[in-house]
């Protein structure tokens, strides 16, 4: 094909400078079995798998990420993008290997996995405690994917507990912006919790 | 917080500003993995990996399948781990049931790291037919773009050239100017442009992906 004779824009907006994410990328390779694809989503995602499995099921956290990495490289061909990102899809079966461990060890699920274990409930399901700790990471990891502006009125809404119209003052952002701003973030915060329930 | 509820699925708006209401600080903290969480699944991998050569030597023929994890390809990912941030990695994927097509590269394409967030995410496919291509997009939902439009965008690399391929209103084709190759122009881009006579890119972009060549 001939070389492009298009002529150059005149006006490039910074934000077009951001490198492209390289996440598309690591899903690519998991999902087509490609050589790195493994040790990719193993770099991108073991802390955040490990971190559940440490925190819900300390005595053999390290078995159960092994599992978890195992487990995913089988069912590879399962996973579909389209259905949410790679990390919420080993989050899901990160909480069912927990389940299985309990199981295995004969144990019930602690009802709460809290360093202080103040606010200990009855649960009606013994999934409730580690869908709760999975839910509250992957807020954490799904936040931390949004730019910096939609980012810091999300915590302005949920930690400071703010209204919109606090936000846009507090912020200096148009009250319509914050909204659609809260919008689109609880948008991408449903669509990683779905893909891991 | 005066957020409407989006749905009575088990994550409504209400579900979700609760849960993230109960979020405490040490949430956002990670645990890595020991070091000897990666070496074992490697070394699980390749126990399988050898019955499975074992089991194929006991036939007469020998399939040539997955033999990637050997021993050498095994120190190579091992190796690979400590570069991969950044990394591109090709996927080839041709298959297009018009068979006077050519899927040349695809793209996926989501909101990670723009200005404007989406939960819906595009797949973007470079097709071409003799000397004419387009790009074939499939969304899994249309972006909010409130009043403003969709625009579609290949991009080159250093960002100094790039071509409005028109209006997205839905899944569909957008012919590429002749000579727009996806090799020059790997960045496929869906900016909200508002409609104020710039025909320029807004710097809106709301979902992005590069095109992966085979």
């Amino acid at each position: 094909m001939s070389p492009s004779s298009a002529p150059a824009v005149s006006r490039v907006p910074a934000v077009l400078l951001t490198a492209v994410p390289a996440a598309n990328a690591i899903e690519d390779a998991f999902r087509a079995g490609s050589e790195h694809g493994l040790a990719a989503a193993y770099e991108a995602h073991g802390s955040l798998v490990h971190t559940l499995c440490a925190r819900a099921h300390p005595t053999t956290a390290a078995d159960i990420t092994q599992e978890v990495f195992l487990a995913a490289w089988k069912a590879r061909d399962r996973f579909d993008p389209n259905r949410g990102p790679l990390a919420a899809w080993l989050v899901g079966i990160t909480k069912n290997k927990i389940v299985d461990a309990y199981r295995k060890d004969g144990r019930r699920v602690p009802e709460i996995f809290d360093k202080d274990g103040s606010q200990v409930e009855r649960v009606a399901d013994e999934r409730d405690p580690v869908d709760n700790l999975a839910n509250k990471l992957l807020i954490t990891e799904a936040l931390a994917t949004l730019p910096e502006r939609p980012r810091r009125i999300m915590e302005l809404a949920f930690y400071d507990d703010l209204t919109h119209e606090q936000i846009a003052e507090q912020t200096d952002v148009p009250l319509g912006t914050v909204k659609s701003d809260i919008r689109r973030g609880l948008a991408r915060l449903r669509h990683y919790l779905e893909a891991a329930s | 917080m005066n957020v409407p509820t989006g749905d009575n699925s088990k994550f409504s708006d209400d579900a979700i500003i609760a849960m993230a209401r109960s979020v405490e600080p040490q949430d956002s903290d990670r645990i890595a993995p020991p070091t000897q969480v990666w070496h074992n699944i490697l070394a699980e991998l390749e126990v399988e990996v050898a019955s499975q050569e074992a089991a194929a030597r006991k036939q007469t023929r020998h399939p040539k399948t997955e033999d990637w994890f050997s021993s050498t390809r095994l120190l190579s990912i091992a190796a690979a781990t400590l570069l991969l941030v950044g990394a591109v990695i090709a996927i080839v994927n041709v298959s297009y049931d018009d068979s006077s097509l050519t899927e040349v590269a695809s793209a996926v394409m989501t909101d990670e790291g723009l200005p404007v967030a989406t939960s819906a995410t595009a797949n973007a496919r470079f097709l071409c037919a003799d000397e004419s291509c387009f790009v074939q997009v499939d969304l899994t939902a249309l972006p909010d773009a409130g009043a403003d439009d969709l625009e579609l965008w290949v991009i080159n690399n250093d960002v100094s050239d790039m071509h409005s391929l028109g209006t997205v209103t839905s899944d569909g084709r957008f012919s590429l100017p002749q000579g727009v190759t996806a090799d020059d122009f790997p960045i496929v881009d869906i900016s909200i442009e508002p409609r104020d006579g710039d025909p320029t890119h807004s710097g809106q972009s709301v979902l992005r992906g590069s095109f992966v060549l085979p």
